[in-house]
């Protein structure tokens, strides 16, 4: 559940001083394997953070979050490959074609029910999984290699980066890519605070808690979940076009089922459609993940059985545990002082409704 | 001629394949009002158990398919008793259920890896022999899947609408509560659909494999296959599930011929979508009252 | 008097922490019908939902033959034999009717004694054989009504709880209902019946319960209704 009204203060300032220690932490001399994790970091959590306002908030059992970040990361390298043309131009033309992109699923699908566009979404990442990896036609000639239109399983490349190898040079240009997904995840942040605090936020409540009242109130559940989709979709191709133009390529592999898993892993761990679940979640996750590091054999393992875990026993995820032992701390506190204090009130109730 | 004989028996082998694929996964939807994306590592569970019992234990390859069964059985109710058992009371059901049935896959899938590594091993349960159609080669096998696929969903469908047992998986599908008040114990019905579904999902994993290889992976594909039909026929309708099977098995095979190998699925889901927008609630489907 | 069969003692009840019942007391006596009267939305079938497990009680007791139900779950409760037939009837639309009377004698007990009850119920629902194999969706308000109350006859419980029988029928299809209630109640069934409207039942009850806003407001036997006509204005609308 999605907290409203006092809290926004705590919001801003927990966010400002995230953001502020972030740009500090590239002058602390960190190793370039710490910054190129954190930029990984970045990326995942816009992702993540996207993601929740779909599932958390609209409410829609989408699997298809990867699908638009494979966009937004083909369609970046396409334009640079094809078109030629710089990637921070086809970046922006990226995310407004993830847009469309979004569009169609969300026309396809939507209208169904949950579990349905759970299965529709699916299936379209997984043919969209196929088609890169069986596409061996010859699109063009590389000398006298063959060259796929998709990259095919090889994946696609060639297309450049982002140009901060020659502005900052061999040594420094990760924090180029490091600045610009920080600047991503921000932007990507401040919109799902706005959509949450919104109109449509409250729209989407409405729906989601009782839809018979919403859609009597004449809110047209289809028309919003698009609207939602679509939105969110902006962010997440962008995300996949700072990835490919970072790594300087973007195969099939980002449809793959491990990676969709790492991802709900992440969204579930922070807890689903709570406002910081996404960061906390995704940092959890990678932290969990460096730790699995050295047992890839039962990493995926792991990550399959921690979403188990967590969606029986926790289900409202680390940040709802969070927010009970905070409450539970506080009122322990108040009762040790002797003050009656208001029992379950503030953020302390907002996971329990009853 | 030779061409035409062709399409059709590979589409009818397709066709038994994914039937029995969706009925499981639409027995569990009807019946629990959920979908269990861990129903393809139950299909592949099944495949690696007949290959165990018959090379590791050296049963005779016919037994296979019994031990497939076992052990689909009792992982699907192991699911039941540590997954399901503890969420289906709670209100957001639906939603967790699937979180947490795609992390219980990519664990099965883990697991199988572990065990058995990624060496695409032939699948023992399986007739080498066939015979001339014309002049096309079929095998035993095509034969015996067409067979052993309709034997399922006869027994399935005699299971649901003669046993006291099937009556009370149909009326907890229909209406949970009026059936908790005929002294329906509830998660008891539903570990029986687990255990029915593992046993239907045995039968189609040992058949695809046997035509194809065991993988760790294989039961994705069907799985993703299974819930296309299901979409098409509606979720929970086991009856449209087999017709919409076998219609999309030949659409599939003649897509493949006409057009290639890689674009069937492609295909299918085009053709699903359009469905879909024409009908919202599957082809056959009856627009359902909301659970609530 | 002896114990009665069911004990209602003291019980709360509602949902999401919202009190829809407070401190209802009762009892039914083995063999009698009681009857609890009032308006819609004031709780009368939240308390049948309390008696057979749907809902757990905030608060109170509930005794069957002289034991707490405690937290059993539905199915434990109705095997210890409380049948509870529920408003809008919640028959099993897509299976036929003789599936539905079947599902009625799900639990091992009344399954052994399946034919004799199904005959029995045959004898009294004579139209529900001529329908036997139709798929129940197909059937009429009344109809429905009927095999929701030969399901519940097949389960063979020792109370029979019957929600609003006479809800959405037309009056000759209410008539029959009470025909039926009354045949059952002959045959010396336990009932324990829930009605919006008091007219119906006064001559069947041993006792009337109105209950306003969720608690009793009047008890007393159906002479006594006649009596007091003031309860009859204000509570019944006449």
């Amino acid at each position: 559940m999605f907290e409203t009204g006092p809290n926004w203060r705590r919001d801003v300032a927990f966010g400002a001083i995230l953001v502020a220690v972030m740009i500090a932490i590239p002058f602390l001399g960190p190793s370039r394997y710490l910054i190129g994790q954190l930029t990984l970091f970045f990326l995942w959590a816009t992702v993540v953070s996207q993601w929740n306002l779909v599932f958390g908030v609209g409410g829609i059992f989408s699997l298809a979050q990867m699908a638009i970040f494979a966009f937004g990361g083909f369609a970046t390298g396409m334009m640079g490959l094809y078109l030629g043309i710089s990637l921070w131009i086809a970046l922006p033309l990226a995310g407004i074609g993830s847009i469309l992109f979004s569009l169609l699923i969300g026309l396809a699908c939507l209208r169904l029910r949950g579990p349905y566009v759970a299965l529709l979404t699916l299936a379209i990442a997984q043919v969209m999984y196929l088609l890169i990896i069986t596409d061996t036609a010859c699109f063009y000639m590389e000398g006298v290699t063959c060259r796929n239109f998709t990259g095919g399983t090889r994946g696609l490349s060639k297309f450049g980066d982002f140009g901060f190898r020659e502005m900052l040079g061999r040594r420094e240009y990760l924090k180029g890519d490091y600045y610009l997904a920080l600047f991503l995840l921000s932007l990507a942040l401040v919109f799902s605070f706005a959509i949450i605090r919104s109109p449509l936020g409250f729209a989407f409540r409405a729906l989601r808690d009782n839809p018979e009242y919403g859609i009597s109130r004449g809110l047209n559940r289809f028309k919003y979940q698009l609207l939602v989709f679509a939105m969110t979709a902006f962010f997440t191709g962008l995300a996949g076009g700072v990835f490919a133009g970072h790594f300087r390529v973007i195969g099939a592999n980002v449809l793959s089922l491990p990676l969709l898993l790492f991802l709900i892993s992440m969204m579930v761990v922070g807890g689903l459609g709570r406002a910081w679940g996404p960061i906390l979640g995704a940092a959890l996750v990678m932290l969990a993940d460096e730790g699995m590091k050295d047992f890839v054999e039962i990493r995926n393992m792991g990550y399959g059985a921690l979403i188990v875990a967590i969606v029986v026993l926790l289900p409202q995820g680390a940040a709802g545990g969070l927010e009970q032992v905070w409450g539970w701390l506080l009122r322990s506190l108040r009762r040790l002082r002797g003050e009656p204090g208001p029992p379950a009130a503030g953020r302390a109730g907002t996971g329990r409704r009853e | 001629m030779d061409t035409v004989v062709q399409i059709i028996v590979s589409g009818l082998t397709l066709g038994a394949m994914y039937a029995a694929s969706a009925i499981g996964l639409s027995l569990v939807w009807g019946a629990m009002g959920v979908l269990n994306m861990a129903h393809g590592a139950l299909l592949t569970i099944g495949g690696y158990a007949s290959y165990s019992a018959v090379l590791q234990l050296g049963l005779p390859w016919y037994l296979g398919l019994p031990a497939a069964m076992i052990v689909s059985f009792v992982v699907g109710l192991a699911i039941y008793h540590i997954i399901f058992r503890f969420m289906y009371r709670h209100p957001a059901f639906e939603t967790n259920v699937i979180i947490a049935t795609v992390g219980l896959a990519i664990f099965l899938e883990q697991v199988t890896l572990l065990i058995y590594g990624a060496y695409p091993f032939p699948q023992p349960f399986s007739i080498e022999e066939g015979f001339y159609v014309s002049s096309v080669f079929v095998r035993f096998q095509n034969v015996l899947i067409l067979i052993l696929a309709v034997v399922t969903m006869l027994l399935v469908a005699a299971l649901l609408s003669r046993t006291r047992m099937g009556r009370a998986i149909r009326a907890t599908a229909l209406n949970r509560e009026a059936a908790q008040l005929m002294g329906v114990n509830v998660g008891r019905v539903f570990a029986q659909v687990m255990g029915i579904a593992g046993v239907v999902a045995a039968v189609s994993g040992v058949m695809l494999s046997s035509i194809t290889t065991l993988a760790p992976t294989m039961g994705y594909d069907p799985m993703l296959k299974a819930f296309i039909i299901c979409v098409i026929a509606g979720l929970g309708n086991v009856p449209g599930a087999l017709v919409a099977a076998f219609v999309l098995g030949l659409f599939e095979a003649v897509v493949q011929f006409a057009v290639g190998v890689r674009f069937g699925f492609p295909a299918l889901l085009a053709l699903v979508i359009v469905a879909l927008i024409w009908r919202p609630y599957g082809v056959f489907g009856r627009r359902q009252v909301r659970r609530v | 008097m002896s114990t009665p069969l069911l004990e209602v003692d003291s019980l709360d009840a509602g949902y999401h922490g919202q009190r829809v019942l407070r401190d209802i007391s009762f009892g039914v006596p083995d063999g009698g019908l009681i009857t609890i009267v009032g308006p819609n939305g004031h709780g009368k079938s939240t308390l049948l939902r309390a008696v057979s497990g749907l809902i757990h009680p905030m608060a109170g007791e509930i005794r069957f033959e002289g034991k707490a139900l405690g937290r059993a779950r539905v199915d434990q409760i109705v095997a210890r034999g409380i049948v509870h037939i529920p408003q809008g009837d919640m028959i099993f639309s897509e299976m036929t009717v003789r599936d539905n009377l079947l599902m009625g004698a799900y639990l091992p007990g009344p399954y052994r004694v399946l034919d004799t009850s199904l005959k029995e119920v045959y004898a009294l629902l004579p139209r529900l054989e001529e329908r036997e194999s139709q798929i129940a969706s197909t059937l009429s308000g009344g109809e429905r009504r009927m095999l929701a109350i030969g399901r519940g006859m097949m389960t063979g419980g020792r109370i029979l709880m019957i929600d609003e029988p006479s809800l959405g029928l037309a009056p000759i299809a209410i008539d029959t209902i009470y025909g039926l209630i009354q045949a059952l109640k002959q045959a010396g069934r336990t009932i324990l019946l829930v009605e919006e409207n008091a007219s119906r039942v006064a001559d069947l009850a041993d006792r009337i319960y109105l209950l306003d806003h969720g608690q009793f407001v009047w008890q007393g036997t159906a002479a006594e209704l006649d009596v007091h006509d003031e309860i009859v204005e204000t509570y019944l609308g006449g």
